[in-house]
């Protein structure tokens, strides 16, 4: 492997690499080696060569088959025995980490180790940046990072982190080849990834990219991790969560940003707003003067939620599901300053 | 199309010509029109190569807007795949060669094969032209012109191929071209396997059939099994498109990658295998040998044919898979090489004690053998799943497929083209140029993608428009790219041989020692293939008639 191998995972698969790449050189030079001996020593010398001819010989032919095969049966072997080992790959719907390593007590208490997961990030796939959301740690909160610029995963060192990976467009995978493997992030269901990365004491970046073809700007999507000793992550962590969940400040709201929002965002691929890029056809009414409207997603007047202001609209945006359970509408984590520019923005649309 | 040295011309005039090519059903013509309407593919995709190379050749480069890069790998892949190798292989050389070589006059249905020819010459039409627009549109910039093209990847992974990203018309061309490709191929399929079953001459059993015919055999039944595959899948993502009828709604979106690759990985072995059998007609010849072990090797393509169809679920390694499956697919696939790795040493031991005759055929034989291997090695590799998971979709695989289809299929098809073109033309190809072809593609290849494979060691992904500097990606990418453009080079002093065919002596009726039946007729035949429907004793019947010796009894 040419990229540092960094965790215990990454590891693992470098050391079944320079396995079997001993072998692929081997073979390699077998083959090169007879072809150019073969070239060498049976060029046409005289035009008149009549060589024997030889139509074949068992006990040849046997061999190159039965040596091959064994050849192939070890690395399969070597190949079952390092997965039995790795804790990487969780198969989809399942996050726990499979544990094929029956009967061996030193990779079953890795893989033991690996299940007590200490940070848990949702990531989701988004064209074309990743944005991560974080649950919680150690009782400080969650918070979300998905403004689609320049966001790089932050994690501590020398702790379990699990990825709760997918997507709300086409298919992407999640590779950042130092920390071990890669998985496909799906619309419509979860994978998973696990990995810790030691502690060195300094901060570490690791670099990645998105590695499923993702539309137009599929290049761009790279994925930054952020390793920090977990001393500063804390303190990464409690400043970045007081930040990003400042109590919503209406006066501060900005309808412009709602705008672009709304029109280049999420919204836009269901509502329309007449006029805009907005042109959504799959939401059940336009938006075009949405502020006039009787009430919030045609609730009941009587309802004490529906009233079309500020705080409504607001409670209605950050989770739809509980201000009206079964809506088609999803939960789309908008930040506090998001959802309070949205809130603005849908105000003007008279 | 005028410009074809075949005996098109025989009516007398151009036009003449014209209609004789529209209307016929003979096979060595259809064969013909195939091999070069095809080539022209490979000439146009190799372009678009040409365009990706230039664009990847230093960092931050902005030669090609994303938009247009992602158009151009997409038709790259297409073209060169749908377009080129499976068509020439199978409609070319398949429709040229069985008939002669198993002693028959045409095929078992020349107007269906007709039928094919002008399926896949429309569905070409259909994408190649909506290429074409989009590539005006980029150049002129004018935008609409840009939607006649898919932009989706070949493998056209839904979501990411469904009307919501992907709205524009070229995505449609596209999978309408590769239904009628599919129709195209499917009908080939069933043409080359009822011939190869009811036409035979007398006296020629299975075991005394030609290896290139052989080869043919299994390629057709892998369509037949295959390719309908495909197209369903096509037509269930067209009606997705244009009729909402949620096939592959998102939940879904797994089925579209099975009944993709359950075509799509056969259909590397589908390129692959008519060129290995090209292959153990060349290396017997040029070494004044018999194929060693004949039956090891027929069973080895039968045994590839039928493994080709275990190993799909590869391509999904980390596409979120049950381990268990997983499992299953990792040991088919790394089965599989143990039959390709017998036929390498039966190759070896058929030049093994010979008397190697290096004309061009050999040498693009020896190009074959020993860039294939590498493709071979590197995908038991990557067939590890630990591996898969870090090489998946990287550089590595780009590297990987073209050791496998360019260095396995492409040199065979050069190889077959040097060593049959007197057979179609009547015309000998010149040595000297066709020895330096052979040398600048050689390295031209092998300085194309092997750094590839360090490229993807290195973590970089495959289908990306640009790449930032710093990664260390620099000095491979350009090395890759200067590859590129040699493997232009001497696809262009091919061309430089081919055009001076006119001016080059009439070939003898068998230049080579050929020892197939193929030889035992005019160069080029005629329409009615052989005067007398030739009896067959052996696997070798030219080299008895030859030599006056008995060839051993199959």
């Amino acid at each position: 492997m040419l990229f540092p191998t960094i965790t215990q995972d990454a590891q693992l698969i470098g050391e079944l690499y320079n396995f079997v790449f001993v072998f692929a050189v081997l073979i390699f030079l077998l083959v090169e080696g007879l072809l150019i001996w073969t070239a060498y020593k049976y060029r046409r010398r005289a035009a008149g060569e009549a060589p024997v001819q030889v139509h074949g010989n068992n006990l040849a032919e046997l061999t190159w088959t039965v040596l091959p095969g064994v050849l192939i049966a070890m690395i399969f072997g070597l190949t079952v025995d390092t997965m039995s080992k790795l804790t990487a790959a969780g198969s989809i719907n399942n996050p726990i980490a499979h544990v094929h390593a029956i009967g061996d007590r030193e990779a079953q208490a890795r893989v033991e180790r690996a299940q007590k997961v200490d940070l848990v990030v949702e990531v989701t796939g988004k064209q074309w940046f990743w944005a991560y959301d974080y649950t919680d740690y150690d009782g400080l909160g969650a918070f979300g990072l998905s403004s689609g610029v320049g966001d790089e995963l932050v994690i501590p060192a020398g702790k379990n982190i699990r990825l709760d990976m997918t997507s709300d467009n086409v298919i992407h995978a999640w590779w950042v080849p130092s920390l071990g493997g890669m998985r496909y992030v799906n619309p419509g269901d979860r994978s998973y990834i696990w990995f810790n990365v030691p502690d060195t004491g300094k901060e570490q970046v690791f670099l990645g990219q998105c590695n499923v073809f993702c539309g137009k700007d599929h290049a761009l999507m790279v994925a930054k991790v952020r390793v920090l000793p977990e001393v500063q992550f804390r303190a990464w962590y409690s400043a970045t969560a007081t930040a990003r969940n400042q109590p919503p400040d209406f006066t501060k709201g900005d309808a412009a940003r709602g705008k672009e929002i709304f029109t280049t965002g999420v919204c836009a691929s269901c509502h329309t707003v007449a006029g805009t890029k907005a042109q959504g056809k799959v939401a059940p009414r336009e938006m075009t003067t949405f502020a006039s409207l009787p009430t919030i997603a045609q609730l009941p007047a009587s309802d004490p939620k529906a009233t079309i202001n500020t705080q409504n609209l607001y409670a209605w945006l950050k989770n739809p599901a509980a201000v009206k359970p079964g809506t088609a509408m999803p939960n789309n984590k908008l930040s506090n300053r998001d959802a309070v520019d949205l809130v603005t923005y849908l105000l003007t649309l008279k | 199309m005028a410009s074809i040295p075949v005996p098109v011309t025989r009516r007398g005039s151009a036009l003449g010509g014209l209609i004789d090519i529209l209307t016929t059903v003979d096979h060595k013509k259809i064969g013909l029109v195939y091999i070069v309407s095809s080539f022209i593919f490979f000439i146009l995709s190799g372009l678009l190569a040409l365009g990706i190379r230039t664009q990847l050749a230093v960092p931050n480069n902005t030669f090609l807007p994303p938009e247009a890069y992602n158009m151009v790998f997409t038709m790259h892949g297409t073209g060169m795949i749908f377009l080129f190798v499976i068509p020439i292989l199978t409609g070319g050389f398949g429709n040229y060669l069985v008939p002669l070589q198993i002693g028959a006059r045409d095929m078992a249905f020349p107007r269906m094969n007709a039928f094919s020819l002008w399926m896949f010459i429309f569905a070409a039409i259909l994408i190649m032209t909506g290429v074409t627009l989009a590539v005006v549109g980029y150049t002129a910039q004018i935008p609409s012109l840009t939607q006649f093209s898919s932009s989706a990847a070949w493998t056209a992974y839904v979501p990411l191929s469904s009307k919501q990203f992907s709205p524009q018309i070229g995505m449609d061309l596209w999978v309408l071209g590769v239904i009628a490709l599919g129709i195209s191929s499917t009908l080939g399929a069933v043409n080359f396997l009822v011939t190869i079953y009811a036409m035979r001459a007398p006296g020629m059993t299975a075991w005394r059939m030609p290896m290139f015919t052989w080869s043919m055999t299994v390629t057709a039944a892998m369509i037949l099994v295959a390719t309908p595959v495909l197209t369903a899948a096509m037509i269930m993502l067209i009606a997705d498109r244009q009729f909402g009828t949620q096939f592959f709604s998102t939940s879904n979106a797994r089925l579209w990658q099975h009944m993709f690759w359950f075509y799509s990985h056969p259909a590397v072995y589908i390129m692959v295998v008519p060129a290995m059998g090209m292959l153990s007609e060349i290396l017997p010849v040029f070494s004044r040998k018999p194929i060693f072990g004949p039956k090891v090797i027929i069973l080895s393509t039968v045994a590839i044919g039928v493994l080709g169809f275990t190993t799909w679920a590869h391509h999904m390694f980390v596409s979120g898979i049950s381990p268990e499956v997983e499992r299953f697919f990792m040991f088919t696939t790394m089965v599989i090489a143990v039959p390709t790795g017998v036929k390498i040493f039966n190759w070896i031991a058929t030049m093994w004690g010979g008397s190697l005759n290096f004309k061009t055929p050999l040498l693009m034989g020896f190009g074959f053998l020993s860039t294939f291997v590498v493709g071979g090695i590197t995908g038991v590799v990557q067939g590890a799943i630990p591996l898969d998971a870090e090489v998946h979709n990287s550089y590595w695989v780009v590297a990987h497929f073209h050791y496998v289809l360019f260095g396995g299929s492409v040199f065979g098809i050069f190889g077959g083209l040097y060593y049959w073109m007197p057979k179609f033309t009547g015309k000998m190809l010149d040595e000297k140029l066709g020895k330096l072809h052979f040398w600048t593609m050689f390295v031209g290849f092998n300085l194309t993608f092997f750094p590839m494979h360090i490229l993807g060691l290195m973590g970089m992904p495959r289908r990306i428009a640009v790449y930032p500097d710093g990664r260390g990606w620099e000095v491979s990418n350009l090395v890759a790219t200067i590859g590129a453009f040699m493997i232009a080079l001497s696809v262009l002093i091919f061309i430089i041989n081919y055009l001076g065919l006119a001016r080059r002596p009439k070939a003898p009726e068998n230049p080579f020692e050929g020892n197939t039946l193929e030889w035992a007729t005019d160069s080029p035949p005629a329409e009615y293939n052989f005067k007398k429907i030739p009896v067959v004793t052996s696997a070798r019947p030219l080299w008895e008639a030859r030599t006056g010796q008995k060839d051993i009894e199959h």
